[in-house]
């Protein structure tokens, strides 16, 4: 089973990789954190900062842009080139095409990630004012990864029953809500009502909350206070992602291709 | 596509971008050219919509707020700051600080641009107020506040009480401690002044800098000792219709129980217009002496 995910995984990683639009964003995203070094010399002290956040800002809009364009053609893209047909009547299992499908696009933003953060590291290290060797770019990028993965998870299971666009708009929208829920679990809690509490606290649950991926503050800062939060971050995420991709299985296989 | 063709289109392709150019430069004059977007008078618009409601900034709170400062900058780097211009500094720094509390550069330095203008001193107080409470032990939020009441507000009371705070916070610069004590002498309250440097040599332990403030100890003594003095030779005038020929003429019309004693070992001389001067102290402690 691990052999069939796997080489599924690996023909997604070629395919991705060789997307020129994907090459196309990276390219535009490493201009843009190469010209924060230009850009922090309008700034009045706190150049270096400058340059980690708005590079940290690239990685993150960036790659959510990868995520989503390259995730929600995971599946439509197999079954509008047929090419579904010849894989699932191979031995190959429903879910592990999916599983596999995930895991291939996974390591793809892992690889354009760690490019794009490497970038910023040296930018922010050659810097004249200010500038040195950040290790916690590499872990807001890290936290930035972890929340492109499960972009991409969702990406994978609204592909799995419907179009293209409509995917790229509910992966963009749960992306815009997946930050704004921790407002929810407030407001809900400033309701007087006991049902109204329960009710903002479960759609709380419910929704993927991207801001436990969001360390960028604590790098502008001077790194984590405690690393174990990177722990349950990636505990949240591999819970989470396990949820989705479960979800994205049990769809997939009710879905007709004859 | 053959050679010849290709060329042809690289051709076409050229003279068209000329045939651009010639448009452009045409309709330049057409349009007035903002002198670096300073006359465009930008309304706050959805910078700080946003940043009145932080988590609507999706995860990208850090960037939007050096975005709000930058802008910050651009504005304060304006040479003729208008009543325009500092308004809309204080609305991006406060969206600055809505967005990033933390970011502590431009609570100081927009906090001192926005002093620059009397209207907006207050306005500077609060930014200096909100940095404040973010960094509670950085000397310099209470120091440029007292800067801003003093320069700015002329309030020689609130400024020195703002440096006396400054002074009593840890990595506070040595003088410190003289400039509010001179600020508070000037604003006529030589107690909290004499108060303050004894607390603060209370906690000096190097011998060089408590022999300074024992120094100051007893000018801000003397300043208090002369500020009492006078008022003693101004009831004796009202009282008598003249000044006292000696400060002995005060205890004898019952107006002082006695004179005090100069700390540096001199004494206190009435001058003829009613002054009252020490023989051992030439200047009376002012933040700005006169020539």
């Amino acid at each position: 089973m691990l052999r069939r995910i796997f080489s599924i995984a690996a023909n997604t990683f070629r395919e991705t990789i060789r997307n020129k639009i994907l090459y196309a964003i990276l390219a535009f995203a490493l201009f843009v954190i190469g010209m924060t070094f230009f850009l922090a010399d309008l700034s009045v002290g706190d150049f270096a900062r400058i340059i980690a956040d708005v590079g940290l800002a690239s990685i993150h809009i960036f790659g959510v842009i990868m995520a989503v364009f390259l995730g929600i053609t995971l599946v439509s893209n197999e079954v509008e080139r047929k090419t579904i047909y010849i894989l699932l009547s191979k031995p190959v299992r429903r879910f592990e095409f999916i599983f596999g499908k995930t895991l291939g696009l996974s390591v793809t933003l892992l690889l354009t990630t760690l490019a794009m953060a490497t970038v910023l590291f040296l930018v922010h290290f050659s810097y004249r004012y200010g500038g040195r060797a950040e290790v916690g770019i590499f872990i807001a990028s890290a936290g930035i990864y972890m929340e492109l993965v499960l972009l991409t998870c969702l990406a994978s299971l609204f592909s799995t029953f419907t179009t293209p666009v409509l995917s790229a708009i509910f992966t963009l929208s749960l992306f815009l809500v997946g930050h704004l829920t921790k407002y929810l679990y407030v407001l809900g809690d400033q309701s007087k009502v006991e049902a109204v509490r329960w009710a903002s606290r479960f759609i709380f649950y419910l929704l993927p909350n991207l801001e436990n991926f969001n360390w960028k503050n604590e790098v502008a800062y001077g790194g984590l206070k405690s690393f174990s939060i990177l722990g349950w971050a990636a505990g949240y995420l591999v819970a989470y992602a396990a949820c989705v991709l479960c979800l994205s299985c049990l769809l997939f296989a009710r879905k007709d291709f004859k | 596509m053959n050679e010849a063709s290709r060329g042809a289109w690289g051709w076409v392709a050229a003279f068209a971008l000329l045939v651009s150019i010639g448009f452009s430069w045409r309709l330049l004059p057409s349009r007035a050219l903002p002198e670096s977007g300073r006359e465009v008078r930008e309304r706050p618009g959805l910078l700080a919509a946003v940043s009145r409601r932080p988590e609507f900034a999706f995860g990208f709170r850090n960037v939007l707020a050096d975005v709000a400062w930058l802008e910050g900058v651009q504005v304060a780097g304006n040479r003729k700051m208008t009543r325009w211009d500092y308004d809309r500094l204080y609305e991006l720094l406060d969206g600055v600080s809505n967005f990033d509390p933390k970011f502590e550069i431009p609570y100081l330095l927009g906090g001192l641009v926005l002093g620059e203008s009397p209207d907006h001193a207050q306005k500077a107080l609060e930014v200096f107020e909100r940095g404040k409470k973010e960094y509670p032990a950085d000397w310099r939020f209470p120091f440029y506040m007292g800067f801003t009441y003093y320069f700015s507000l002329g309030d020689a009371v609130a400024g020195g009480r703002a440096t006396a705070e400054a002074a009593r916070l840890p990595g506070s610069p040595a003088y410190l401690p003289g400039l509010a004590s001179r600020m508070l002498s000037e604003a006529r309250e030589p107690e909290v002044a004499l108060s303050l440097l004894a607390s603060i040599v209370r906690q000096e332990s190097d011998p060089a800098r408590r022999a300074v403030l024992s120094r100051r100890i007893r000018e801000v003594t003397v300043e208090r000792d002369l500020q009492a003095l006078e008022r003693a030779v101004e009831t004796y005038r009202e009282k008598m219709g003249t000044v006292p020929r000696d400060l002995s003429d005060l205890v004898r019309a019952g107006i002082l129980p006695g004179i005090p004693e100069e700390p540096n070992g001199g004494r206190y001389l009435v001058e003829p217009g009613g002054k009252v001067r020490s023989d051992r102290v030439s200047q009376r402690l002012r933040v700005f002496q006169k020539k």
